[in-house]
């Protein structure tokens, strides 16, 4: 037991202003972060007490709704299986290449993944249309296309996760395999066992993006649960039913995130992502080969029809104007809004980011908070922001634009803590240590010292989170205020009526800006490998 | 590196002598073939094995190497790290090789375990054990001993230079440091700044 004046001492000691602002913002992230499952749960206690509605009913899954439920973890686990094992043919092709070589594919990647799942929707079915015509069996909508268009809108995702499976192993471990036995045991016995972790953490992130996604399924014609959730929120009314209704596949994702979380862990603490080179190709049999040679003819198909099929779709320079004059509204709204995301979501990051640092219990409390967004559907985070923030009460928020923003930063503000999480483990922890010693105030500290070292982690964030909230449609759809919309929610509407010459337009708006999002990352990540801040290797790793 | 020009006789013990940074290790890692020079030659056993028109997989180089860290893959067991080095050979020479290797290194009961329960010097015995284990014509060492105390860096001095002439391979040792230098090999060649000093 502590003596009260001790006790008193050290709280006055944690009292200094930095302690203050760090403690508010960490309680700022983690309550904007967990708002939408509080609301959630606060609505259905009240539904329960109140018993005006049968909270039974939707716990009992029919057989439509079990159908549903395996079909939708199917398409995510057969999505999230087959990006891994392409991801893991295709970033074996790395291994000889240059540093800069493998920065300008790693970073092209971090740009293609950036681009909304529904553009890569419009492109195939473009491209499914024109074929169509002249072999018309090839379906153009059905589970079969929604698979199809999924695995390649998440492939430069499970590329860039493949990548940082294989960087978290020692290098020193796969030479030791390549000198006593062939490359491709090496490769499958040692690389592949030992960045298992982190390759099953990447699959558990695929799994639990695509489970959250409807946007491509609903477009090519299959219904999934995450959009059933949405369904079930429009024609009941009920936040209550709509949770109770999502809890079968949010145990899924909640059981996938749990037994991945330290692999997650694994990836997010790999300390150099470009390391993992080797100074001789490796050689492979030919099978192998083969397969190397498909995986990489998905990519450039991938990336051929998502190119052509946009720039073909839009035609004239004329339609495109006017397509983008005609959505200058929500043009206007859905840069807003990413503006608001970022200054609400990186200092509160950053205060995240040194939490998910300590170890123990703490850290590990940590984890689970900023992980467990990750595994509501989309639409579910938007129902219960709205339960949150617009019941009456002290937390009473009128819908506007604020809305579209928080529920942005809820769904993306993890995301930009693990960033700069990585961002401080490349810092060496000595310079804040000297800063400390040298600075003669607070303010000189974090202007000069702390911020400038973190400013790569910063653009990067900057980048993935603008990226994101451009592209997201199922919570913004329910928490968007009548007569405001999203540049995301016009393509989506258009594509839904089948307009494909004015969507096109606006989508090549959206890569264009996701890209500029993606230059300003590649910017910020040339210089976190070149400039200042980077971690010294340890006297044991240096080649003599 | 520049104008390197090396031979190492068969049986022959020669230890690179030089500072961290001199290019020690990598000349290691040409002949290992885990780096493939821009210019230049390496033979071994009469084959060349590096040239602008040829490269033998390390693999094919009839090698053994114990590097600075051990690197003994964690999820196999110290008679699973041994036994990957030889899995070309029957199951019956392979047993008899591994308890061979096991008794010469003293490391007969720690077979079950894995590297995480093993010391670090243990950890370096298992290593030599691995790299003795196909019988290679060549023996590389990159600084094997680093961060271990006198007396077990003695016994393992010993080991080594004992295994490495009972099984007749040639053995290259990169250090920096001169008492192992003159402990291990016949021959002590000073390396700085990628070139052979004398």
């Amino acid at each position: 037991m502590i003596p009260p004046h001790l006790f008193f001492q050290k709280v006055r000691a944690n009292l200094s202003p930095e302690h203050f602002l760090y403690a508010l913002a960490l309680g700022a992230f983690f309550l904007l972060i967990i708002s939408p499952l509080i609301g959630l749960f606060l609505d259905l206690l009240h539904t329960a007490i109140e018993g005006s509605l049968d909270l039974s009913t939707p716990l009992l899954l029919s057989s439509r709704r079990s159908g549903l439920l395996a079909a939708s973890i199917g398409l995510a686990a057969l999505v999230a299986f087959t990006g891994i094992a392409v991801g893991v043919l295709l970033v074996s092709l790395l291994w000889r290449v240059s540093r800069n070589v493998l920065l300008a594919v790693l970073l092209a990647m971090l740009a293609l993944a950036a681009i909304p799942p529904y553009i890569h929707a419009l492109t195939w079915s473009s491209l499914l249309g024109y074929v169509n015509g002249y072999l018309p069996a090839i379906p153009v909508s059905g589970w079969g296309i929604s698979y199809w268009v999924e695995f390649l809108a998440l492939l430069p995702l499970a590329i860039l996760l493949s990548w940082v499976a294989f960087a978290s192993v020692d290098n020193h471990l796969v030479e030791a395999g390549r000198v006593f036995r062939p490359d491709i045991n090496a490769f499958l016995r040692i690389l592949l066992p030992l960045s298992g972790p982190a390759l099953g953490a990447a699959f558990g992130f695929l799994f639990l993006i695509c489970c959250s996604d409807y946007s491509i399924p609903s477009l090519f014609g299959a219904d999934v649960y995450a959009l059933d959730i949405f369904a079930q929120f429009s024609a009941s009314g009920s936040s209550a039913l709509a949770f109770l209704y999502a809890l079968p596949l949010m145990v899924v994702t909640i059981i996938v995130m749990v037994s991945c979380r330290s692999g997650i862990r694994t990836l997010a603490q790999t300390p150099d992502w470009l390391s993992s080179r080797f100074g001789t190709a490796p050689h492979f049999p030919r099978f192998f080969v083969w397969l190397q040679v498909i995986a990489c003819g998905i990519i450039a198909l991938q990336i051929l029809v998502l190119f052509s099929g946009l720039i073909l779709t839009t035609g004239t320079l004329s339609t495109f104007i006017r397509s983008v004059t005609v959505a200058q509204g929500e043009l206007t709204y859905s840069l807003l809004i990413v503006v608001g995301v970022i200054l609400v979501s990186l200092p509160l990051a950053l205060a995240a980011a040194y939490e998910l640092k300590q170890p123990g219990l703490r850290g590990t409390v940590a984890w689970t908070l900023v992980l467990l967004p990750m595994a509501i559907p989309a639409s579910l985070t938007g129902i219960g922001m709205i339960m949150f923030w617009n019941t009456p009460g002290p937390g009473m928020l009128h819908p506007g634009l604020l809305m579209p923003v928080l529920v942005s930063v809820a769904r993306f503000a993890p995301f930009a803590a693990i960033i700069l999480f990585v961002q401080g483990r490349l810092i060496d922890p000595i310079l804040f240590d000297a800063a400390a010693v040298f600075s003669r105030s607070l303010m000189e500290n974090w202007m000069q010292i702390r911020l400038p070292l973190y400013a790569p982690g910063f653009f990067v964030a900057t980048g993935i989170v603008s990226a994101l909230t451009l592209a997201e449609l199922g919570a913004t759809l329910v928490v968007a205020p009548p007569g405001h919309g999203t540049l995301t929610m016009r393509i989506y509407n258009y594509l839904h009526y089948g307009a494909a010459g004015e969507v096109a337009g606006l989508c090549l708006i959206i890569t264009i800006l996701t890209l500029i999002a993606g230059a300003c990352s590649i910017a910020a990540l040339y210089h976190l490998y070149r400039g200042p801040g980077r971690i010294q290797k340890t006297e044991g790793s240096t080649r003599d | 590196m520049n104008h390197v020009s090396l031979e190492v006789p068969d049986r022959a013990c020669i230890a690179l002598l030089g500072p961290s940074g001199s290019g020690k290790t990598t000349l290691l890692r040409l002949i290992a073939g885990l780096e493939k020079p821009d210019e230049g030659t390496i033979s071994m056993s009469g084959r060349i094995v590096s040239s602008q028109d040829v490269f033998v997989p390390p693999s094919d180089r009839r090698i053994g190497i114990v590097f600075q860290s051990a690197a003994l893959w964690p999820h196999k067991t110290v008679e699973g790290n041994i036994l990957f080095a030889i899995e070309a050979l029957p199951e019956v020479e392979q047993q008899q090789r591994l308890a061979y290797l096991l008794n010469r290194m003293g490391i007969t009961d720690l077979r079950d375990r894995y590297p995480d329960q093993i010391s670090g010097g243990e950890a370096r015995r298992v290593a030599l054990a691995r790299a003795l284990a196909s019988r290679p014509e060549t023996l590389l060492f990159d600084e094997p001993l680093t961060n271990l105390d006198r007396p077990l860096r003695d016994d393992l001095l010993l080991l080594i230079s004992e295994s490495a002439r009972a099984d007749g391979s040639s053995m290259i040792y990169v250090t920096h440091d001169e008492y192992e230098a003159t402990t291990v090999a016949d021959t002590i060649i000073r390396f700085d700044k990628g070139r052979i000093l004398w």
